[in-house]
């Protein structure tokens, strides 16, 4: 039977300065490094239009920069314009010309075809608030 | 053990900062546009096997245009059309064993011109051909070239048995434009029904629209319908559905103006010339795809009054937006009969009971 002897050593403070800092040091790493997955996550997610041409994807395009962009080769064409976060084929040389009589896309989502050039003009990641289809 | 318990807890607070940093991106959708039988294809499917379904779809529609297709000449139709492979008797007859999606069609096909009394016909192909709607231009064909063309149309030729398809005139041909579409679609949907691991599709088959199962915000679908004679995407009205089809057929979808003159791609088999029933627009509600997709063909063929006669007595359980020359709309449904709608007007088709 020994007596219990709680006689510890002076014990040592649970949380010193330095723990602050080490603290504060984690504190900012993960903030740092939520910012940086938020960032990547809002930029992959950011809507964006997505260009086809007989079915292989011949870009990818951010909807805030303006340009325009030429699908096709000597025999066809289409022009698609980026303007103001919308999306517009404003001019082609297929026989309907269905593609330019589509109403401009943009951020929500949406899609313009030209079918006899199989082109196709899609957001990706739009932010919806449109129809989920259009019958036609 | 001589381990500080702060350790422990500054590490765990680390990783509790860090758990939105690789919080699961959201999975389970996926969406894609190809071309097959000269239309548009768009597939969008909701599971955590969307993205393989996808793909098997699109694998789905690569072997029903060598089935359907009257323009593709490997598929099924085309062979059919050159009567490749069979004897053609004295009398111009011929035999052919063919698939059990081909034989569907031809049986909807038919179904369809004995509904109409001969006005929808599946046998139209040489009058197609001839206007070239497809081809986006088209052309006023010549007189005489027409009437020709025309004598080689009637369904009456045809003779199906379970799998046995008889062409009883050497001159026919088949188009199946105006079934194959809500076949495939049925077909497709079918499938994604039956496979694990899918939860809900939106099916968009040249703008004939099919929907099942839920989206992952649980909202409603919503369907908008084409406004006639405006820019692509500008609609008419909205629909919300849970389960079902929206499919629409009209004149502005494939035409031209000549001489000042308006053609369009909805002909009569009488003539060969374009069909003026009052419509621009007739689109079908309903659950059976490949019903509804003749139905929109018929409608617009027979007009408003006949067509809305013929719903109510097959009983098809549709219901029916008309767009009638004048732009407005009229909404009937064989239980309660018709109901003016204004334009931009949304129509809920949700069942009340779920």
């Amino acid at each position: 039977m020994s007596p219990s002897t709680e006689k510890k050593p002076a014990k040592k403070p649970w949380f010193r300065r330095a723990d602050l800092f080490l603290l504060i040091g984690i504190a900012v790493l993960s903030a740092a490094l939520f910012a940086f997955f938020f960032w990547k996550d809002t930029r992959i997610n950011s809507p964006m239009l997505e260009i086809t041409s007989g079915g292989k994807t011949i870009g990818v395009y951010p909807l805030d920069e303006d340009r325009e962009i030429r699908i096709g080769d000597e025999s066809h064409y289409n022009l698609c314009r980026i303007e103001n976060g919308t999306v517009r084929m404003t001019e082609a040389d297929c026989p309907d010309r269905s593609c330019v009589r589509s109403l401009a896309i943009d951020r929500r989502g949406g899609q313009i075809i030209c079918l006899p050039h199989r082109v196709v003009l899609r957001i990706i990641d739009g932010t919806g608030g449109l129809p989920d289809a259009v019958a036609e | 053990m001589k381990q500080n318990p702060r350790f422990l807890i500054f590490l765990l607070l680390f990783a509790a900062l860090l758990l939105p940093c690789c919080s699961p991106r959201e999975k389970g959708a996926a969406s894609d546009t190809k071309v097959f039988f000269d239309t548009s294809v768009t597939l969008t499917i909701y599971g955590d096997e969307a993205e393989a379904a996808l793909s098997e779809c699109f694998d789905l529609c690569r072997n029903y245009e060598l089935i359907y297709s009257a323009d593709n000449k490997n598929s099924e139709l085309s062979k059919i059309n050159r009567r490749e492979g069979v004897e053609v008797d004295a009398e111009g007859r011929s035999v052919f064993t063919v698939s059990d999606e081909l034989a569907e069609a031809v049986r909807l096909g038919l179904g369809a011109w004995e509904d109409s009394a001969g006005m929808f016909d599946i046998t139209m192909r040489p009058v197609t051909v001839l206007w070239d709607f497809r081809s986006g231009k088209g052309s006023v064909p010549d007189d005489y070239l027409l009437s020709e063309e025309v004598l080689r149309v009637g369904s009456e030729w045809l003779e199906l048995s379970g799998n046995t398809l008889s062409v009883n005139n050497r001159n026919t041909a088949i188009d199946l434009g105006a079934v194959a579409k809500g076949c495939i679609s049925a077909r497709l949907k079918d499938y994604l029904r039956n496979r694990k691991g899918i939860d809900g599709a939106i099916l968009n088959l040249g703008g004939n629209i099919s929907v099942f199962g839920t989206k992952p915000d649980g909202t409603p679908w919503q369907i908008g319908i084409q406004k006639p004679f405006t820019e692509r995407g500008e609609l008419i009205s909205t629909v919300l559905l849970e389960d079902g089809c929206v499919i629409s057929s009209g004149v502005y979808e494939r035409n031209f103006t000549e001489k000042g003159i308006f053609y369009h791609h909805i002909l009569s088999p009488e003539d060969g010339m374009p069909v003026h029933s009052g419509l621009t627009q007739a689109t079908v509600i309903g659950t059976d795809d490949a019903l509804a997709d003749t139905l929109s063909t018929v409608c617009m063929l027979l007009g408003k009054d006949a067509s809305e006669a013929l719903i109510q007595e097959k009983g098809y359980e549709v219901k029916i937006l008309y767009t009638l020359d004048d732009g407005s709309l009229v909404l009937f449904d064989p239980e309660s009969g018709e109901e003016s709608v204004r334009e931009g007007e949304q129509l809920d088709f949700r069942q009340e009971d779920d």
